[in-house]
């Protein structure tokens, strides 16, 4: 491969670790609120409220019923709005991060549901506030499996930000579009797909072994 | 002292509690026996607020609310002076022994760290735990794991420990350790409300035994006027049952 080649490689990676970078953080900011607010509000949880847990459920839903390829393109209007243009890397964070939030915050929710309950019930009647439960019973008990989820919501967004190459975002998937298949350049087309397999790959075993340092429930070996 | 009156509990419209009166004066130990069913959990719960009855009264030391219109502030001011010990433990995984006990003291109690770190150290102490400070629930057996439960509901220096069952997890050779601990704190004076099938615990321990059926409490007094001088059918019965 030509270094132009892999020039365009490197820069494609960067755009890829861009869009990914910072969807994955905008909508775990936005995610993770909103999975909290959708556990604490069910059904026997410290704040139940069933017309909040409702709405929020049925607007969380809608969001993961649209194909991102759909989305992509439905929202356009609304990425013009908050970036100016509808088009690059910027443009392509917008419908990223729509697309991750009603995912993550379903995937919080389900990690907050491994909490066993009797650990709220033991902070409850030690007479700790709802704020307390969350942020020092919750989250905390829960981290396994928050990084967990947000682990496969990072790499699920690699994948998505392949198809927001379509709406020219750059990127890896962007790239063995145009080369590889366009131009029909099979070299640049397996050089993406290694590249991409490689990155997922770092990823995932990167989270899995955060995962795993900060779960304590594994630690097995009994000292006498 | 604490006391409840005319507590009255239903789930899905099926009445649990029928109109409990118990009364804890301080310093004193009540047991609470009867069949599966009954109400025990759900009485010890309504305590403190983790079941809120719909009607009846639960004083704890000065405070006396009507449950079914106490504020916020007050069930918390209730919890606050209460504490709990569970069947299951209820432990934070994620935490060192040392870790669940000073959990609520600087996040309730708003301790600085080192005071309550000190205080952690000296009730985990009491419950002879002083060389697992640092070891996680998974690393400790059920016996020591229960008696962090209850050093973390003593840390928090209640007027009254409520223990729902606490040996009925345990294996059998485990339950020993934890009843001594309990036996030890009785002495002490602290005041306890405890559901327990343990009867050798209540007869040794017990200011008081109420036996439960049905969700009323339907027979209490010393241990040897509910056990050798036994006035209710229903008592008699329970007795011989768990005597086999
Ligand atoms: N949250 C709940 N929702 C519905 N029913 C409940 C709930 N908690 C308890 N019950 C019911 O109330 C009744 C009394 O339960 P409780 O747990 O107080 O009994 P118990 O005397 O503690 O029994 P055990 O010895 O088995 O622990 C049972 O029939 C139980 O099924
Ligand atoms: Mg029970």
């Amino acid at each position: 491969m030509s270094p132009e080649m892999l020039e365009l490689l490197w820069d494609a990676l960067l755009e890829t670790l861009l869009m990914v970078g910072v969807s994955s953080v905008l909508s775990a900011l936005a995610g993770l609120p909103l999975g909290v607010l959708l556990h604490v509000t069910g059904r026997g949880q410290i704040l139940e409220n069933a017309p909040l847990n409702r709405v929020l459920g049925a607007v969380v839903n809608a969001g993961r019923s649209v194909p991102f390829i759909i989305l992509l393109v439905a929202i356009i209007p609304f990425t013009r709005l908050v970036v100016g243009t509808s088009l690059g890397t910027a443009a392509a964070i917008v419908p990223l991060t729509v697309g991750a939030v009603p995912y993550v915050a379903r995937l919080a929710e389900a990690a907050l549901r491994e909490v066993d309950h009797g650990l709220v019930e033991a902070a409850q009647s030690m007479g700790a506030s709802p704020r307390q439960i969350v942020w020092k019973v919750l989250v905390p008990e829960a981290m396994p499996g928050l990084v967990a989820a947000f682990t496969i919501t990072v790499v699920t967004l690699v994948g998505y930000s392949a198809m927001a190459g379509a709406v020219g975002g750059g990127g890896l998937g962007d790239l063995g579009i145009r080369y590889g298949y366009q131009r029909f350049q099979p070299d640049v087309m397996l050089a993406v797909v290694v590249v991409l397999v490689v990155l997922v790959q770092g990823l995932q075993s990167a989270g899995d072994r955060l995962a795993m340092r900060l779960d304590r429930r594994r630690v097995r070996q009994r000292q006498r | 002292m604490i006391a409840v009156r005319g507590i009255e509990k239903s789930f899905h419209r099926t009445p649990v509690l029928k109109g409990v009166d118990l009364a804890v004066p301080k310093g004193e130990v009540v047991v609470i026996v009867g069949p599966s069913g009954s109400g025990k959990s759900t009485l010890l719960r309504c305590v403190n607020f983790l079941e809120r009855p719909d009607a009846g009264r639960v004083t704890v030391g000065d405070l006396s609310v009507d449950a079914r219109r106490a504020t916020r502030a007050e069930v918390l001011r209730i919890r606050r002076s209460t504490a709990m010990v569970f069947q299951q433990y209820n432990l934070f995984r994620n935490r060192t022994a040392l870790g669940n006990v000073m959990e609520g003291l600087v996040q309730v109690r708003r301790l600085p760290e080192p005071e309550a770190r000190r205080r952690a150290e000296e009730v985990l102490a009491k419950v002879g735990l002083s060389d697992r400070l640092g070891h996680y629930p998974s690393q400790l057996s059920g016996g020591q794991q229960q008696r962090v439960g209850i050093a973390r509901a003593l840390a928090m220096d209640p007027q009254v420990i409520l223990f729902d069952e606490p040996t009925s997890a345990l294996d059998p050779e485990l339950v020993g350790e934890v009843l001594a601990v309990m036996k030890g704190l009785a002495r002490e004076g602290m005041t306890m409300v405890v559901v327990t099938h343990e009867m050798s615990f209540a007869r040794e321990v017990a200011s008081k035994v109420a036996f439960m059926d049905d969700g009323r409490i339907v027979e209490e007094g010393t241990p040897a006027e509910v056990f050798e001088r036994t006035r209710e059918e229903r008592t008699r019965q329970f007795l011989q049952r768990v005597r086999r």
